[in-house]
């Protein structure tokens, strides 16, 4: 069969969140040819969102409709996203910085392992990050949430349920303000703002949440790049110790092989797809002479509880928006390496219509209406903590050579692991937590109702884990693999370790430094006369509208 | 077709025209406005869902409450790709089609009024209508509002659901405007939501 090639300066290996940001970057400063490789399809569009988020709201049905490939999958994968947008399509936009012990736990607490980078080095990108995807933001206590410049939008408000949450932290010396949010406050790039249709998660259907279509409508309606769908790349060649190719298949019925050539390859398939395309490419894997290509995998899980309260709530105001606090990410040295974020949010647990009263009988009518109100008066706050988990080494990707993906290749597979350390610590952090929620309920004068925890590690990363030392690492601290001098892997997998708040937010900033070290290799150009007029257009705009 | 099998051995002749007219409704609101206005009679289902809905749901909420559950209902598509979310790589679909039991169970009662000598449970008085479906409900084991209505075990169970898990039942019970899920201006989510009372009065 004829294979197809495509030429190009930059090859991105996947449409992601990360791959939006490098691809901005890149078509902003530099003439390079870029083109950008994706496997699944294109997702609606926002006109059409309100129609599919109804049909989720009425009967459960994806709002996504083709949102990953069949046969695509494998076990302990996180989520089956495999689109343009990928899985920062249906991602809630929640956009915490981590903190700055993140990246240095080793030094600070004698776990886990020091990143290559602080958390000062990376401020400019987590700021450039915020303002290209949008943040709506409160400035926290400087001590607990540092920061070099000011959010580029004003924080969601506080609702009405949330003022009246926060006197409760309050009072038990919880310092809590507005979860930064990748939701529009104002009207910014040329996107509405939130009016709090509280489906966020899975879907925003007036594209106040950002998510990644937006970027790249924006890159082809300026011809900057060139975006292939349905394309799977299946292996990287070398040629000379550089990548000379990237040969994958068309997702049409011939499977149609196709190649493309360039001068960079930028792998941003998620923590996932890139460590297994790395391995699928070689028999023992590219880029892995240290042969830590899909180990360390990382995440945090959680643990939430459901309060109920002396205070009348109602929830439905802005329930996917939440109060955060750092002041548990900050934590000083102890014996035992506990940390974690705190989320609050309003909760209609325990406040919704019954069928049966207290006593077991049965209401209906306008006694069933009345049983309801009577537990209005008061209300049920849902507070959730993720906690650090170190990552180990055996946490991996490895690839399964008896589950094969429809063109014949061996599959991922995931094993989440506990370093000994965290492993020897879950129980007593999760009692812990769990303790912290009944004293934050004793000091509301509530209860919990009920506790939870997640077996799984959320907000995956790792498996390309960046270092100075090619001999523990894969990456260097800009995502540059230490092996071949034009192959990069940007994003979640260039993770040493995952926090314990939400991490897309720190992808898109490593992201956005991988891109800045690429501009270095390819070259900045100014950019064209027209080019910075309309930058400056949507500059004043922005400022207009504000 | 399998509607039909599912409904034709056990069913009274007259619980077996009842489902047919409701099938026809079916296709005819699949066609649309096709049907000239007027051409299209109350089906016996749509009857007793409304006979539920009176004996079942708060007064302020029965108002239209059959006609939502009936259209949500034929609207339905079984087997269609659910949400999937974080944490679990499965795809799932959405439930099996409840319609034909529910239209089963629409049809027992029927039969229940029989016994009580009326011809449908529509024409039942009031108090009848409620015993018999008490009754139903005891019967289930239990029997508990759903967030789901797809999964519900008993039509009651789901027209309740379906009915009470709507943003206007939550402004009820909390006699408030909150207007959940709903575009509200983002600017005016610190304020209280405005009382029930205060849209009434004007």
């Amino acid at each position: 069969m004829t294979r197809v090639v495509h030429e190009s300066d930059i090859c991105i290996i996947g449409s992601g969140i990360t791959a939006a940001m490098v691809a901005h970057t890149l078509s902003a400063r530099t003439n390079a040819r870029i083109t950008v490789v994706e496997a699944g399809e294109e997702q609606p569009t926002v006109r059409d969102r309100f129609a599919h988020r109804q049909r989720w709201l009425d009967y459960g049905e994806s709002p996504w409709p083709r949102d990953h490939i069949d046969g695509m999958t494998a076990d302990g994968l996180q989520s089956r996203s495999m689109c343009v947008g990928g899985l920062a399509m249906h991602w809630g936009g929640v956009t915490p910085r981590w903190a700055p012990e993140d990246f240095k736990t080793k030094s600070l607490f004698g776990v886990g392992t020091d990143w290559p980078i602080s958390y000062e080095e990376l401020d400019p990108w987590y700021q450039r990050a915020e303002e290209i995807i949008g943040v709506a933001g409160a400035q926290g206590p400087p001590e607990l949430d540092p920061r070099g410049k000011p959010f580029p939008m004003p924080a969601l408000p506080l609702s009405w349920n949330l003022e009246r949450l926060k006197v409760w932290t309050d009072a038990a010396g919880v310092p809590m303000w507005s979860q930064p949010s990748a939701k529009n406050s104002l009207r910014y790039d040329g996107r509405a703002p939130c009016c709090r249709n509280d489906t966020c998660f899975p879907i925003c259907p007036v594209g106040a949440k950002y998510s990644p279509d937006h970027t790249w409508d924006a890159l082809r309606q300026q011809n900057r790049i060139t975006l292939h769908t349905r394309t799977l790349i299946r292996r990287l060649e070398l040629g000379g110790g550089r990548i000379e190719r990237a040969l994958g298949s068309r997702r049409d019925a011939k499977g149609t092989p196709v190649e493309y050539r360039a001068k960079q390859f930028v792998v941003a398939a998620g923590y996932a797809w890139s460590s297994w395309l790395l391995l699928s490419s070689a028999p023992d894997g590219l880029a892995n002479r240290s042969g830590l290509v899909g180990k360390y995998l990382a995440g945090h899980r959680n643990v939430q509880a459901f309060v109920d309260l002396p205070i009348r709530l109602m929830p439905g105001i802005n329930e996917q928006h939440s109060l955060v606090t750092k002041f548990f990410m900050r934590a000083p040295r102890t014996n035992n390496y506990v940390r974690h974020d705190l989320r609050v949010w309003e909760s209609s647990v325990g406040r919704e219509p019954r069928l049966r009263d207290g006593e077991g009988r049965l209401q209906l009518g306008d006694a069933l209406l009345n049983e309801w109100r009577s537990r209005t008066a008061r209300g049920t706050a849902r507070v959730r903590a993720y906690y650090d988990v170190i990552p180990d080494k055996h946490s991996e990707l490895t690839l399964d050579a008896t589950q094969r993906s429809p063109f014949g290749d061996p599959l991922p597979k995931l094993a989440w692991r506990d370093d000994p350390t965290s492993a020897t610590l879950r129980g007593p952090t999760e009692d812990y937590l769990k303790k912290l929620f009944g004293d934050l309920a004793r000091v509301g004068n509530g209860a919990v109702i009920r506790t939870a925890v997640d077996d799984f590690q959320d907000h995956p990363a790792g498996g390309c884990r960046m270092g100075v030392d090619p001999a523990t690492s894969v990456t260097d601290p800009h995502g540059r693999t230490h092996d071949h001098e034009n192959l990069w892997v940007v994003g979640a997998p260039q993770c040493v370790s995952a926090s314990c708040a939400n991490g897309t937010l720190t992808f898109a900033a490593l992201a956005l430094r991988s891109a800045d070290a690429l501009v270095r290799e390819v070259g900045e150009v100014r950019p064209p006369a027209a080019r910075a007029r309309r930058e400056l257009q949507q500059l004043q705009e922005r400022k207009e509208l504000r | 077709m399998s509607e039909i099998r599912a409904v034709t051995s056990p069913l009274s002749r007259r619980a077996l025209l009842g489902w047919a007219s409701s099938a026809l409704a079916l296709v005819a609101g699949r066609r649309g406005a096709a049907q000239g206005a007027g051409a299209r009679p109350v089906p016996a289902a749509l009857a007793r869902l409304q006979a539920v809905a009176e004996v079942t749901l708060p007064t302020a909420l029965i108002s239209g409450a059959a006609e939502r559950f009936d259209r949500w209902m034929r609207e339905y598509t079984p087997g269609a790709e659910s949400l999937h979310g974080y944490g679990d790589a499965t795809i799932t679909r959405t439930p099996a089609d409840p319609r034909p039991a529910w239209r089963t169970q629409l049809a027992e009662l029927d039969r229940q009024a029989l016994k009580e000598g009326s011809a449908t449970f529509a024409a039942l008085p009031r108090a009848a209508r409620e015993r018999i479906v008490r009754s139903t409900l005891d019967a289930l084991p239990n029997a508990r509002l759903v967030s789901d209505p797809l999964t519900a075990p008993h039509v009651i169970v789901a027209l309740l659901s379906f009915a009470l898990r709507a943003p206007e039942a939550s402004d009820l019970a909390f006699e408030a405007q909150i207007g959940a899920r709903r575009c509200r201006p983002l600017e005016a989510s610190p304020d209280a939501p405005v009382p029930l009372t205060a849209r009434r009065g004007r």
